[in-house]
This record gives C-alpha cells, structure tokens and sequence, in this order.
C-alpha cells in the first residue's frame, strides 16, 4: 500500500468510446518506475504496439507527474507526457513545468491516459473526481492564450489549469506542441497526437492535498535539498537572475553555439546581440513553476522600435539558438517574437527554428529558388522572414508553410539532392543547441537517446560545464565516452524525468547527491524504500524499456548516427576548430556504449540484461520480430 | 616570456578589467597555477575571491580549459601553457 506521494489512482478517457475509467496505481509499478517518464514509458510499452501510425486511433497520450509533484518539494512540479511521436516513429517523451503538473495531482490522479479519436473537437474537463469530455468546436481554430481564456470562461472557474493545442496542433504539424500557460510540452510532435485525436484541450481543477508518508524525514530531506541548492555557486547567484540565455556565452566560448544550420559554427560572434547582458537588459519578471524557489524563467519584453516591439515572451537558450545562431540571427527582439508567436500556435520553437535554418541553407545552395518561397529572399539572418514564416508553417499553408510544416526530416526527403547532409536531426528530431563536434559525450547522446537529438535525455554536463563528476573529461576525446553517455542517460532518468524534478537542479545544484537526493526525497514522501542505487536502476530500466519499444518501431544500430556534416566536416574557426566526428570515432563509440549497456553490438538489449532488471518478459517484443524476420 | 590569449566569460569578465580577451605574458613553461598568481596580483582581492577559497582551493564551479579542453582531464593546475594557447575561465555556469 502507497502510503504517500501516489494518489492511487490512473484516470482513462477513451475518446472514441466517450468512456471514462478510473484504476488504481500499482505498487509494484510504483517502485520500479517512479512516475513521470518511468510510468509513461512502461504503459506505452505495455500497451501501445511500436509499429502503430502515430496519429492513428492507437497512438495514446500518457501524461504522468511525479510523486514528489505537488508536494512541497522544490523544483517537482514537471510532468512528462509519452506517447510514440509522429515526428520521429520513435517513444516520444515531453517533459513540462508549470503549474498543470501539480493540479492532476491536486485532482487525484497519477497518470492520465487518453486513447481512441474522438469524431468531433473536444476538451476533457477534469475536476477532482468529476471528468466530462466537451464540446470545443468553438475553440477549435483558436490560439493557445485565447483557448485557455475561453475555457477557464466557459468552465467560470479562473483557476483551472488549461494544456491546449494552438492552430499547429490541429493541423498536425510534426513540430506542434501542447501548452500551458507560458510552458509546453514542446518537442516530437505530441501537439500533432492531440490534434489527430481531435482532443483541443485538457482542464484540470483539483482539491486534494498529496499526503508525505514520513513528514519528519520528508521535511529533513527537504531542508537537505534546498540547503544543497542554496550552496551551489550557481543556481542563486547566477542562474536565478540570467536564466538559460547565459548559456549563448558559454558555448560560444567553448566554440560549440551552432550557426547557420551548423555550417559557420564558432565563425560568427552572436554574443554580442543576443549574448547574456543583451538578454539580461530585456528581462521584466521571473516566473516560477510552481514551488521553485529558483525562477528561472525570465519574462522578456521588446521594447526599442520595431516591427517586434511589445512582443513579450520567455525564452530559453535553446531558443536562442534555433532562431538565433541556427537562422543566423542576431536580432533579440525577434527571438522575442518568435518565441510569443510559437506558443500562441502551439509549436516547438527548437524544432522550427532549426527547420528554417535548414531551408535557409537550401535556399543560399539553390535547393529551393525564388520560386520556391513565393520570393521571400529566405537567407541567413533574414529575421523577418523567420518570423513571417512562423505563420505559414503552422496552418500548414501552401508553398513554403506546407514544405517545412513537418520539420526538417520530412524537408529534406521531400527535396532530396544531397540535402540530408545537413539536415540537422537524429531520427527525424532537430538538434539542439550544441554543436556535437566539439563535445563528443553530448553528441552521443543526441545519437542514442531514445527521443532522438535530445540534449535533456544525457546532458553531458562535465563536457559544457567542465563539472567533474563523476570525474573530468576531455570534451574532444572519444575515450570513455560510451560508458559516460551511458550514466548520463541513467542518471538523468532516475534523477529528473521519472521521480519528476526539474533537470536543471541536478546540472548545477546536485549533480554529486543527485540518485541520494532523489532515494531520500522519493521514500520520505512515498514511504518507499529505495537504495541510491535503486534510483539508477529505474534510470537504466526505463532506458531499456523505451530502446524495446524503438526496436518494435523499426529503428536499428544505423539509426544511431548523425547527418553526414558532423560525420565529415570540421568545424572551422574558434575553439573547437578542426573537430568532428568521424564514422569511425562514432563506431568506436557505439561499441563503447552498447558494451556498457550490456547490449549486443546491434544494439539490441540482451534477455540476461532485461532479466537483471526485472523486465525480461519484453525480451518477447524483439525475440518475436525476429522470428517474423 | 611567452604570449597566451586570456579569454573570460560572464560574471569573470569584469574582473579582469572589463576584457573578454587578452594578451598575458608568462614564462616559458609556466602552468596553470603560474599564469593564475600573475592573475591575482594584476587584479587583486576581488579576481581571487571568486576564483578560490579561503584555504586557496579553486572554488566549486569555477571551469578552465586550454584550447577548448577542461584542465582537469589535462594535469590540472600544474598543466602547461605553450605560446599562443587559449586560455578560458568560466563563473559557476548551468542551464541549457
Ligand atoms: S529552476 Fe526554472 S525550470 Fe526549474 S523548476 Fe525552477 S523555474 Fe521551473
């Protein structure tokens, strides 16, 4: 029996049968996956077959927060949504702050699961222990501010927590997201899963308060955390003021912010216009997920005189990166812009961005013509026409909306002639914000993370920040970098996506506590009782689990690679000049990290190594493939 | 004496008088330790403050790599500088 953390309880909405179903959680599951990713991934897997089409009736959407989600626990209000993702064919997991997490909880759920297609728009109302299914064919067509406003209208309940799709969702761009509030759900397509299903919203009201199993213990392990938090020589000082933007300096010094769809990396110098004191001087407020004493998130308006002025949004580095190196734009105002429009459409800025950067570079080799873009002159840098382009992508509209509406994979295919050299994605997912070729941990793990280029999935953090844990590496060296991306993916699983805590804590914070931290947290609260090591095996667990499912999905040891650029060309100027990575490098690699995963050397995990895990019986899925072979 | 190019980012920058980066003359065979004391004694109380602690330990957090790679997967502070090396001290940073 659960004694605290769990609210017990699994609400299913089948939106084809209208029918709604309440289960209980079980212990077992529980213990060995936590919550979050953990429960995401082993529903999925149980009940979602790999080869299924994405946006068909069989996909389902798996939101679950974590049991530390709606306590008083730091930085644990995030919730991960699973689902297989349309953008890649591969497990798509989200994960997002805010304040929608706690309130599932706050209604008395651990795991919400949506499954089936309704025929019509809808929204799912929940409220506490009261779940209707609604009409929203009125909001249908809205943006994601004006859906959110309308429900908590129509609902006359201004506290509700609204995660919605905007026009991009609906019209099912492999880029779209989900938002709430200012936060989303924002990358692999899970915008496009809502839309498929016709769902455009989910309201959640709840009551109920999150009991702690052990409150002595609960309260000691807090004050631990927040004392280990308040040490950090970065999270207050720094982090709490500038936010992520402050990394556009860090990985221009390393040499590694990408530029110009990764063709100029460490040639330009962004810092200057979009760098951390530019950034800083736009900033106007803080907004905190729900019981962060950090606030990281940094409001920022446009203010100078442009066509961007009044724009006011919040973003990250990675946005930063996508419409500013990645396009080769210096122009903060119109990061701003974007980052506003993305959300009110309800599509992934890192995604779309990387994908007009790529069209970018088609457009300067004449892959795609004047012709081609209605004459837009879309060259690096031309900021406007990013911003324009915006638009056009996420309703999916003729010409050059429709051309790039499902990113960067699905561009490159459709135009072909060598393009996907440098179409910048693993798996069909853009990359992020670093250049791989001179952080080679990093870059692994953009090639083996079960999401695709995901930099969160294995954040190399001892090759961005230099943080010697659990010792120094070499960014450049390949050496050891196997096992290293190995425990970067395991320890950021066990640590942020599945207990759910947000992953910036355990970056700077408590990288050295980090599976201690979590086991006391996790048992005080839940009465559980997890060793560290306990903790670092969930990480590894649902690895597997999520590596089963891609398997199931189609994808091989080829898919493990990067596009041809990183592959062949050096990067040219700044600190990392004259690094890539080689196929041979990347092999060696491999091996080095199927080896440490105790995977075969096609990357296929192994019965005695699901066996040692507990999850041998879905060595069936694979063993069954091959027989069908 | 042999040239290095001094790089510094964010809170660090300031610092060293207001230059991301700049030219620092040291010996021939000088390492990391060397170059930091010069370092120290151009830009005294505050520069040392932030880079080390009270028992002169280097501060958690505080990252330097020569030519792009961390010091401390080279031989730490005892590592070398040649002519013409990078040499980049990061703040506490996170995020991303
Ligand atoms: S540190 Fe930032 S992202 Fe993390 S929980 Fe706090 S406000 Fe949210």
């Amino acid at each position: 029996m659960l004694k605290g953390g769990y609210m017990g309880k699994v609400l299913r909405v089948n939106l084809s049968t209208q029918k709604i179903r309440v289960e209980d959680l079980s212990e077992e599951i529980a213990k060995d996956f936590l919550g979050g990713a953990g429960f995401g991934i082993k529903y999925l897997s149980d009940e979602v077959p790999g080869n299924i089409d994405p946006l068909g009736e069989e996909n389902k959407l798996i939101f679950a927060p974590g049991p530390l989600s709606g306590t008083s626990a730091p930085c644990a209000s995030r919730m991960a949504l699973t689902t297989k993702s349309p953008l890649t064919g591969a497990v798509g997991m989200s994960l997002s702050g805010g304040h929608f997490p706690v309130e599932l909880k706050f209604a008395g759920y651990d795991i919400l699961i949506i499954e089936g297609k309704s025929e019509k728009p809808v929204y799912i109302n929940i409220n506490d222990d009261k779940v209707t299914i609604r009409k929203a064919e009125k909001i249908w067509g809205m943006d994601t501010v004006d859906t959110q406003l309308l429900i908590k209208h129509e609902l006359k309940e201004q506290n509700t927590r609204i995660a919605c799709i905007g026009p991009a969702g609906e019209n099912l761009s492999k880029m779209a997201s989900i938002i709430n509030e200012r936060r989303a759900f924002g990358r692999k397509g899970v915008g496009a899963v809502m839309g498929s299903k016709n769902l455009k919203a989910i309201a959640v009201r709840g009551t109920k308060v999150v009991p702690i199993a052990k409150k002595d213990e609960f309260n000691k392990a807090r004050s631990t955390m927040l004392a280990a938090m308040k040490a950090s020589p970065v999270l207050y000082p720094e982090f709490s003021k500038l936010g992520t933007p402050m990394v556009v300096d860090v990985t221009s010094a390393l040499g590694i912010f990408p530029s110009e769809n990764y063709r100029t990396t460490g040639e330009k110098d962004y810092t200057k216009g979009i760098g951390a004191e530019a950034s800083e001087a736009t900033n106007i407020a803080s907004e905190p997920c729900y019981g962060c004493p950090v606030g990281c998130s940094q409001l920022k308006l446009a203010r100078g005189n442009s066509k961007y002025t009044g724009a006011l949004s919040d973003p990250e580095y990675e946005t930063f990166y996508s419409f500013g190196g990645q396009t080769g734009v210096d122009n903060l105002d119109s990061i701003i812009a974007a980052d506003q429009i993305c959300d009110r459409l309800g599509i992934d800025t890192m995604s779309v961005g990387v994908t007009i950067g790529f069209a970018m570079e088609l457009f300067e080799n004449g892959l795609l013509t004047l012709e081609d873009t209605k004459g837009i002159d879309l060259k690096f840098g031309n900021h406007e026409a990013m911003v324009d382009l915006l638009k056009e992508i996420a309703y999916r509209r003729e010409g050059l909306g429709a051309l790039l509406c499902d990113g960067t994979k699905i561009l490159s295919e459709t135009i072909g002639r060598g393009s996907e050299k440098y179409a910048m994605h693993v798996k069909g997912l853009e990359f992020p914000a670093y250049d791989p070729r001179g952080a080679k941990a990093h870059g692994l793990n953009y090639a083996t993370s079960y999401t695709g280029a995901d930099h969160n999935r294995g954040y190399a953090f001892q090759e961005i920040f230099g943080m010697p844990i659990p010792k120094p590496y070499d960014r450049f060296t390949i050496e050891g970098k196997g096992a290293l991306t190995k425990w970067n993916q395991d320890t950021r699983c066990a640590t942020t996506d599945c207990p759910t805590m947000c992953g910036f804590l355990m970056d700077m914070a408590l990288p050295d506590i980090a599976l201690e931290n979590t086991a006391n947290m996790v048992n005080s609260v839940s009465g559980l009782n997890l060793t560290p090591d306990d903790i670092f095996k969930i990480g590894e667990r649902v690895n597997n689990i999520a590596k089963v499912f891609n398997i199931t999905a189609g994808f091989t040891r080829e898919d493990d690679t990067f596009p041809e650029r990183i592959l062949t060309e050096p990067i040219k100027e700044g600190t990392a000049k004259g690094h890539y990575i080689s196929s041979e490098d990347l092999n060696t690699m491999l091996d080095e990290y199927y080896e440490a995963r105790s995977w075969t050397l096609e990357g296929i995990p192994t019965i005695e190594k699901l066996e040692e895990l507990g999850i041998g019986y879905i060595h069936e899925k694979i063993k069954s493939l091959e027989v069908s072979e | 004496m042999i040239e290095i190019r001094l790089k510094t980012i964010l809170g660090i920058v300031n610092l060293v008088g207001g230059l991301k980066e700049q030219k620092v003359y040291i010996e021939q065979d000088a390492r990391v330790f060397d170059l930091l004391e010069i370092l120290v004694l151009k830009y005294g109380h505050e520069f040392k403050q932030k880079i080390f602690d009270d028992s002169m330990e280097i501060n958690r957090g505080i990252a330097m790599f020569i030519n792009g790679r961390n010091i401390y997967a080279l031989d730490g502070l005892k590592t070398k500088l040649c002519l013409g090396d990078e040499f980049l001290i990061f703040p506490p940073v996170g995020g991303g």
